[in-house]
């Protein structure tokens, strides 16, 4: 995929440290418009690296920029920050929460503020919910308003913390229909960054991908790209081998166990690799690489 | 063997039931999978004797769980779904704790307690309080007390929740590995967990058996049956299962009928998520 338009946001040599020690530094990475999925092992310092963009945490190092944003000061007014669990107001409705949502953020006629929350409750699907109370809202369901909430205060950029963890296969696609459908909205967010441990959607749903490993990003390339690192590399195992320089992926079908190895044994068939395998690979024989970054 | 006889569970007087009228047999592994709220956790916890039916009966190898659910004890190895552990203990003092209590002789527990660590990745978390452990961890730390104990059935509630891609891949080689002497049964939401225990995948819905069905059959659900097209067509088809697509400009369509590769429409190759889905469409008529 190539990018015409600058990055939306630059980020720069950032880190941020809980007293002497850094959990995220030299942080160097570009978000492009559309989706963009930040993966990595637990404890790499996503979280961390996404409430430091949101202005959250301290930056205690190194610089967050964006050619569309004039003022540097105005910049975490313009990225969106939605948790794992987004909070609510418990007494509210979901359209009371929108209302107060879009004055607060741009102070204006009563009657287009009232038509934005509309337009958006429309849009987003939300009118079976309109009248419910923060308190009696589904997870997912906050979710969903958040990202109505996220589209009134027409922030540039949405950084999501693991959005699908916990939620079944069927409330993760309504989560990615959302997500597409916020997106071809007039005025709506232009890059999302989405942190998740499930590869699968973000083969599926996302454009690029950033691996972050001990707090520093050290891939950063569309997803197609990512995955070619894997290429051949990646076969079914028939007798199930083990041993060193070979990696089992969990999965499994009638050609044999799947492998991502540094090398083909006689009994290997290849397969093509998909985001699981590269990711394994980057993780695992990806040392001997030079990352991209 | 497990057998399941119009099982009724319910939390609440009111409101639908968290399991009903549920019959079922479990010869070997299985995995339970469903959407939130379908009765997966519950169905475990009947199954190892944690709570009472409202109605129906449970048997596990002959054993009348439902009316002395105590005798699951000897029966099941039981991993919850909640990360509860207790907090100012070792991992080595949890796990060896737990082996005196299985009965080890005090030559094997160290042993016991040092393979099993090792089976999950956490070795060298044995020292480590339990509080200090990361989530991923604690999620594994509760798989190897599982393990540790020397029971023919294994009940894993949602094992890989909260795990990295590499734990994840761990872990579901790991079931597929103790799957094959001993009988696991899995709870969970990620359809990829049924390559671990691909023979039999049960699906619930609303506290029924929604589907009874194997990891290969699910995938023939959705072979041929996914196409894709431009954006502007999801926009224009209600009730019609889509989903959206990297770039944003096409969506994949999910076909009521198979469609011959002839058709215009360009065919996507389909993964095991797309077949539960299609199969859970396809039931809601």
């Amino acid at each position: 995929m190539t990018h015409d338009t600058p990055p939306l946001l630059t980020v720069d040599n950032l880190g941020h440290r809980a007293g002497s020690r850094w959990l995220i530094r030299r942080v160097t990475f570009s978000l492009n418009p559309g989706f963009t999925a930040l993966i990595g092992p637990n404890g790499a310092g996503k979280s961390t690296l996404m409430r430091t963009l949101a202005g959250l945490l301290t930056r205690d190092e190194g610089r967050i920029g964006s050619p569309w944003i004039r003022s540097a000061k105005g910049i975490h007014r313009r990225i969106g920050y939605i948790p794992q669990f987004p909070g609510v107001y418990q007494q509210l409705t979901v359209r009371q929460s929108l209302l107060r949502t879009a004055v607060w953020d741009e102070p204006t006629e009563w009657r287009a503020i009232h038509d934005k929350v509309d337009a958006i409750i429309d849009r987003l699907n939300l009118a079976a919910l309109a009248d419910r109370r923060g308190s009696e809202l589904h997870p997912s369901e906050r979710r969903r308003l958040a990202l109505a909430s996220v589209w009134l205060r027409r922030v540039l950029v949405v950084l999501l913390d693991e959005p699908t963890a916990g939620l079944d296969p069927e409330e993760r696609l309504q989560f990615w229909q959302d997500l597409y459908w916020l997106r071809t909205l007039p005025e709506s967010p232009r890059g999302y960054l989405v942190t998740t441990h499930l590869l699968a959607e973000v083969e599926r749903y996302c454009d690029t991908v950033v691996v972050l490993e001990q707090g520093r990003v050290t891939y950063q390339e569309p997803v197609g790209h990512f995955i070619y690192r894997a290429a051949g590399h990646t076969f079914y195992a028939p007798d199930g081998a083990s041993g060193p320089g070979v990696w089992h992926t969990g999965r499994v079908s009638a050609e044999g166990s799947w492998v991502v190895s540094l090398k083909a044994a006689p009994a290997f068939i290849p397969r093509p690799p998909d985001l699981v395998d590269a990711y394994l690979w980057v993780r695992n024989a990806g040392a001997q690489e030079v990352g991209t970054v | 063997m497990v057998t399941i006889d119009n099982l009724t569970v319910s939390y609440r007087a009111a409101g639908p039931p968290a399991l009903a009228n549920l019959s079922l047999h479990i010869e070997g592994s299985a995995l339970i999978i469903g959407p939130s709220g379908a009765g997966k956790s519950t169905l475990i916890k009947a199954i190892a004797g944690l709570l009472r039916p409202t109605r129906g009966r449970i048997w596990l190898d002959g054993e009348p769980i439902s009316r002395r659910p105590l005798a699951a004890r000897r029966k099941v190895a039981y991993m919850p779904q909640e990360n509860w552990l207790p907090r100012e203990a070792t991992l080595a003092e949890y796990l060896g704790e737990l082996a005196i209590l299985d009965g080890y002789p005090p030559s094997a527990r160290q042993r016991a307690v040092r393979d099993v660590a090792e089976l999950v990745h956490l070795k060298a978390a044995l020292p480590m309080r339990l509080k200090w452990l990361s989530e991923g961890m604690k999620r594994r730390a509760l798989l190897a007390q599982a393990l540790l104990r020397r029971t023919a059935w294994l009940l894993l509630d949602e094992p890989t929740l909260g795990l990295d891609p590499e734990e994840q891949a761990s872990v579901r080689s790991l079931i597929r590995h103790i799957a094959q002497h001993r009988r696991v049964i899995v709870a969970t939401q990620f359809v990829e967990d049924a390559s671990a225990v691909p023979d039999r995948l049960l699906i619930l819905r609303q506290g029924r058996l929604a589907a009874d069905t194997s990891w290969d059959a699910l995938m023939a659900v959705a072979n041929g049956r996914l196409t894709r097209a431009p954006w502007s067509s999801a926009v224009t088809q209600k009730g019609r299962l889509w989903a959206p697509e990297a770039g944003g400009k096409t969506v994949i369509l999910y076909e009521r009928e198979l469609r011959h590769p002839t058709a215009a429409a360009e065919q996507v190759a389909p993964t095991h998520e797309d077949g539960y889905l299609l199969l859970m469409h396809d039931r809601e008529g």
